[in-house]
């Protein structure tokens, strides 16, 4: 298993988070499709740990999860919060800001 | 000396600044008192100047330009025989009509506030007569101005005299418009603002050809700044309607200080005057300065013999006396224009305090119409009056009578024979309009319905004082010429064929005055419709506040008419109009670019990225 494996599955794991957060009209969706966007993110950091040999990439990992749960735990909140407003989670259906 | 100087230039401002910050010493008895000692102060110290001979200069630098090629601006005080004597008018006669007011003012429940400005005033006053440069002056001018508007414009509630102060202020800051570009003229020409440095760099033949013609426009420009203040033709309306001020205010402003400034800076300055040409004398006529005295002189005069108000046929006499001091001012002889300006501060402030005792007395009333038999019911006012009279009709031997014979002497000198008689008339005038409010107010039967009595202590003091100054001051008109040195290009004697000359006619005068006022109104009627005419025209004051009346409604309002065609459709419509619609055009465009769909700001954020790793790439990625 080389690093061009690793940064390969991270690539097509990136792509597919990206898709899901285009295409998507859930919130929730949304925010798991941001998820697997940062998972892509820290398993090209690991990848490049193995291959120059130091830890500073796993570090960054660690960091990384970190900020990601507390992410979800605020944009849970925020979702919960919309739901109670709005009875939805539909992204199209707000539009308040509309210029 | 500089010490006492600078004390007695801030003492005022120091009292008035007191009186402006304190409701609580507004309201005391000690508020006119600590104004009065700020006064008092200024008559010591002018007295100690005198005795001791003190001269000299102290001056602070302000603003320093000189590093990038300008002027270095300071404020200073000047000490010489002129702002002495200008010093010791201004603090006794203004130390008599502070005294006074408190009589006159009494029971005024913002009393307070009057002294405040009344300290203001004497402060920007004594801030001219002690200026060493041409900025100090112009700055203290600019305040007096503005003091003198907050004085006239007094009684607040009345809208008469808040319109007659503003009126002043208007008319002066014309005026001051051309002093002020007199002044740049001046320092252009002598990169000088002290007077000392524009003395040695325009007398002595200095100056040659073109920069002559600078000198004069200059001095020109400068006299109408004078002009101004000391409300010469054209700009003597202000004066006259001055007198709603408080009767104290119009003693100060109109004999001892305000009216005196604009003479006082021209003999101050006169260096410029007497270097050049066209100024003072223009060969084959007497220059402007001596023709614009001549003729305020005898035109107010003429409009003082048909005034009905006791205070507006002293204002008159001002401008007529004043046109006398510009008259010797124009013939040359400054320290006699001085020695004029300095009897008559002390006779006029003597006759405004007088008048103000016989207003107070008769509970307000100023028509003198409604007086008449005062003379048993104020015995001190009407003495003092009396005496006041005599000295501005110059009836030998009181004051005015040596001082104005001074002058008649100075127009003759000069060969200006025109003026010479012009200015005796004019004496003989001065008695018929002062002897006709002499017998409208103390003779004859009482016409008003009040009860008039003499006034208190308080204010018949400083009349007592200020008559016996008028009675022996003229004697001294050979010290003072002598101590003016200076100033005296020839020093000039009473010649007696002149002196007769005016005397017999100063006798017609109130010979004539006798005839028609001294039994009843029956022969002044008469004359009144004889000479409906002139009545009208003297009633209307020559018609000048008409034709500036007129002035201001047509020409400056069509003008202003025109800017406001230009600000609509060029500033508001064009400069300001044009810039809003096109922003508001770009904004309605783009703001539909915030559509509020969530998924479209992704687009946009990914495609951004995108567009941004594909120009890093193409700048930077072939570096490896």
């Amino acid at each position: 298993m080389t690093v061009g494996h690793v940064i390969t599955l991270a690539g097509v794991l990136f792509t597919i988070g990206m898709l899901g957060v285009l295409s998507r009209r859930n919130i929730l969706i949304v925010l798991l499709s941001v998820e697997l966007m940062l998972n892509a993110a820290a398993l090209a950091f690991v990848g490049f740990s193995n291959l120059h040999g130091n830890l500073d990439g796993q570090v960054m990992v660690f960091f990384a999860i970190t900020v990601a749960a507390a992410e979800v735990a605020v944009g849970l909140a925020v979702v919960i919060a919309l739901f109670r407003l709005r009875v939805t989670v539909d992204a199209d259906r707000v539009d308040t800001l509309k210029g | 000396m500089a010490f006492w100087a600078w004390t007695t230039l801030l003492a005022p401002l120091v009292a008035a600044v007191a009186l402006a910050i304190s409701p609580n010493l507004r309201r005391s008895a000690n508020g006119p008192k600590l104004a009065i000692a700020s006064v008092m102060l200024c008559a010591a110290v002018s007295l100690l100047f005198w005795i001791s001979g003190a001269r000299g200069e102290s001056s602070w630098s302000w603003m320093d330009f000189s590093a990038w090629g300008g002027p270095n601006i300071e404020l200073g005080v000047l000490v010489d025989p002129l702002s002495i004597m200008m010093l010791l008018v201004v603090g006794w006669v203004g130390s008599a009509i502070f005294v006074f007011a408190l009589g006159y003012m009494k029971g005024d429940p913002s009393i307070g506030r009057f002294y405040a400005k009344f300290a203001l005033f004497v402060f920007s006053m004594l801030g001219i007569v002690l200026a060493n440069n041409f900025l100090m002056i112009f700055v203290f001018w600019e305040l007096v101005g503005a003091s003198s508007y907050l004085l006239i414009g007094y009684y607040v509630d009345k809208p008469s005299a808040v319109e007659a102060g503003k009126k002043a202020f208007l008319t002066n800051r014309v005026a001051d418009f051309g002093f002020l570009l007199g002044i740049l003229l001046i320092w252009r020409l002598t990169g000088h603002f002290d007077f000392k440095g524009i003395e040695e760099a325009v007398s002595g033949g200095a100056l040659t050809g073109a920069d002559t013609g600078t000198l004069a426009l200059a001095a020109f420009l400068i006299f109408i700044g004078a002009a101004g203040k000391s409300a010469q033709m054209p700009f003597h309306v202000w004066l006259p309607d001055a007198m709603e001020g408080p009767t104290p205010v119009s003693a100060l402003m109109h004999a001892a200080t305000m009216v005196a400034a604009g003479v006082y800076m021209v003999i101050r300055v006169f260096f410029c005057f007497e270097s050049a040409p066209g100024v003072v004398d223009w060969g084959w006529a007497p220059g402007f300065v001596a023709m614009t005295g001549g003729l305020t002189a005898v035109l107010a005069a003429t409009i003082a013999l048909v005034q009905r108000d006791i205070k507006k046929v002293l204002a008159y006499s001002t401008l007529s006396q004043l046109g006398y001091m510009v008259m010797a001012l124009g013939a040359g002889a400054y320290s006699v224009a001085m020695f004029h300006l300095t009897t008559h501060a002390f006779f006029k402030g003597l006759l405004f305090l007088c008048a103000g005792s016989v207003i107070h007395g008769c509970h307000h009333e100023q028509d003198m119409f409604r007086m008449g038999g005062l003379r048993k019911l104020m015995p001190v006012t009407f003495r003092t009056f009396t005496v006041g009279m005599l000295a501005l009709t110059g009836v030998i031997p009181f004051a005015g009578f040596f001082s104005k014979d001074l002058i008649l002497d100075a127009l003759h000198i000069k060969h200006m024979s025109g003026l010479q008689i012009l200015a005796t008339a004019t004496a003989g005038l001065t008695a018929l309009y002062m002897a006709r409010a002499w017998i409208l107010t103390f003779f004859g039967e009482y016409r008003g319905h009040a009860h008039p009595h003499e006034s208190p202590k308080v204010m018949t003091r400083p009349l007592v004082f200020l008559a016996v100054i008028s009675v022996v001051a003229g004697f001294f008109y050979g010290p003072f010429q002598d101590y003016l040195a200076h100033w005296t290009p020839k020093k000039l004697g009473i010649d007696a064929s002149i002196a007769i000359t005016s005397l017999f006619v100063v006798g017609l005068g109130y010979g004539a005055a006798f005839f028609v006022y001294g039994k009843g109104m029956d022969r002044a009627v008469a004359l009144k419709n004889r000479f409906r005419g002139v009545y009208t025209l003297l009633d209307n004051k020559y018609y000048f506040d008409d034709f500036y009346s007129w002035l201001v409604r047509s020409v400056q309002q069509s003008v202003a008419a025109l800017c406001r065609v230009f600000e609509e459709w060029v500033v508001v419509k064009g400069m300001v109009g044009v810039p809003v619609a096109a922003t508001m055009w770009i904004a309605d465009r783009s703001r539909r670019l915030q559509a509020g769909q969530l998924n479209f700001y992704a687009y946009c954020f990914a495609g951004g990225v995108t567009l941004m790793l594909v120009l890093f790439f193409v700048f930077f990625g072939g570096g490896r």
